[in-house]
């Protein structure tokens, strides 16, 4: 990188020596002017990050809204209460007040199930976005781990660089941080996956831990083709 | 110069509150970086420095031997979210902050903090290779550095050698655990001041206590030559 600041050695030094304001106000400005050049330049896949962690969010809530939901419309009509959002949702929409639920409950009641839909939706739209993006960005990972696992991955270490430079066996267990540390310092038995363990291929295999190291070794083969595709010449040379 | 006669040359920018305390003199009235406390001291406000939350200011209540007039150009390397930057920033008001990090996520901080201080220049940059920060930098008379990598000394030197004026300081933060894992603070501690005073003049070296157990201030200054 060869950023010049437009002052010739001497100039400098005389400036320099005084401690002109106007110099030091011009070192700020341009340096102002590189360094929110360069933040702009933050590789898409650092700022998906932050959607794919909002999706997570999202689907808690709707769970969490969910099961409320569930919970407060079983003293209403305990006899069925469906396991569903939408069929939820249906059934609380069409409640009928009676003496225990007036009115204004049963408003209520409609007023969160309109939400928890609402939620529901934005989920489905959301992830949508993610998985198209991720697809954009890690084609490769996304075709061997799935979309749901690639966003985990890369959602945990935080870059698609990070992961393209982790070696097979620590993207095997990634995810299973925990379970790592315990064997290292107590000698407990050694996990054998992390988040693989989401993936078809690990759970219907018999030996998931010999599935789960088939997997990372290819997937640490795919996020590496999807990063070195994309990545600076600059990058390249870590 | 002592920390105490400085106290007084450079009007009282930086001022004891309270037992142990520090706080520099705000300016920017009226606004906190980090949620620090604002304190009234003679009419002027100031920011309360807390030990906990920077290093330098730790150092302060351990003892360092650091003077910085209030002209002082200043590199700043991880810079991180601005906290210490800001309390430098406000000791050298008629100076300048160059203050460096890798980080773009602090780097957002930091642009803030920039917009409301007209002394700081924020540079996102890697430190790992100084020269090519030189486009960037004027000399400097104080030097910080704060980075947690592995050859954190190496960059240490390298930087002095290239930013700072002949008679500056400047202070390495050492954490031990970011140069070796297994070995001992005091042991890694040791190590480094060996590997620096191969190359420069370690004036001080100080540990920081309760606050932050682990780390290792270096005070040090560029070697005579006869
Ligand atoms: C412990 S923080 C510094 C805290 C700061 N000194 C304070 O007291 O407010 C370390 C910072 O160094 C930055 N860093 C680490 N390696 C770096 C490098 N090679 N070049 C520039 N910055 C680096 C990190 O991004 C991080 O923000």
């Amino acid at each position: 990188m060869q950023h010049m600041l437009g002052f010739s050695g001497t100039i400098e030094i005389c400036l320099r020596k005084a401690k002109l304001p106007e110099y030091f106000s011009r070192f700020r400005e341009l340096n102002l002017a590189l360094s929110l050049k360069e933040f702009h330049a933050t590789p898409a896949d650092i700022i998906l990050v932050q959607a794919i962690r909002a999706g997570e969010e999202l689907e808690c809530s709707m769970k969490q809204l969910f099961s409320r939901l569930r919970e407060w419309y079983g003293w209403f009509a305990p006899l069925d209460v469906p396991l569903t959002i939408e069929s939820l949702c249906l059934n609380v929409k069409s409640a009928i007040p009676s003496s225990q639920f007036a009115v204004s409950d049963v408003a209520e009641m409609n007023a969160l199930a309109e939400r928890l839909l609402n939620i529901s939706n934005e989920v489905s739209t959301h992830q949508e976005y993610v998985y198209s993006r991720l697809g954009e960005l890690m084609p490769a990972t996304v075709a061997i781990a799935t979309p749901r696992l690639a966003a985990r991955l890369l959602c945990h270490t935080g870059s698609l660089r990070r992961l393209a430079l982790m070696s097979s066996s620590t993207i095997q267990l990634l995810g299973a941080e925990k379970a790592l540390f315990r064997h290292l310092a107590t000698g407990a038995k050694s996990p054998k996956y992390g988040f693989l363990i989401e993936h078809p291929l690990v759970q219907q295999s018999q030996n998931k831990g010999r599935e789960a190291r088939r997997l990372a070794g290819k997937i640490a083969i795919a996020a590496r083709t999807d990063f070195f595709r994309t990545a600076p010449l600059v990058e390249r040379a870590v | 110069m002592s920390f105490r006669e400085e106290k007084k040359s450079s009007s009282d920018l930086l001022m004891k509150v309270g037992k142990k305390d520090y706080a520099t003199r705000n300016a920017v009235p009226g606004i906190r970086v980090y949620g620090e406390k604002l304190v009234s001291v003679n009419g002027e406000e100031y920011r309360v420095w807390d030990p906990h939350r920077s290093k330098l200011a730790a150092g302060f209540a351990n003892k360092l031997l650091l003077s910085l007039s209030p002209n002082y150009v200043v590199l700043y390397l991880g810079a991180s979210t601005g906290t210490t930057v800001s309390h430098i920033a406000d000791l050298v008001p008629k100076g300048f902050v160059f203050a460096i990090d890798s980080a773009p996520r602090v780097m957002r901080e930091l642009l803030q903090l920039t917009k409301q201080r007209s002394n700081i220049a924020p540079i996102l940059a890697n430190a790992s290779h100084p020269t090519e920060l030189a486009s960037r930098l004027s000399m400097v008379d104080f030097m910080y550095q704060d980075i947690a990598s592995k050859d954190q000394v190496r960059i240490f030197v390298e930087c002095m050698k290239l930013f700072l004026e002949k008679n500056g300081t400047a202070i390495l933060c050492l954490k031990a655990r970011s140069i070796d894992v297994t070995a001992k603070p005091v042991v890694v501690f040791e190590r480094a001041a060996k590997e620096l005073a191969a190359e420069v003049t370690v004036v001080q070296q100080l540990l920081l206590g309760a606050y932050y157990p682990d780390h290792c201030l270096f005070v040090c200054k560029h070697s005579r030559v006869h």
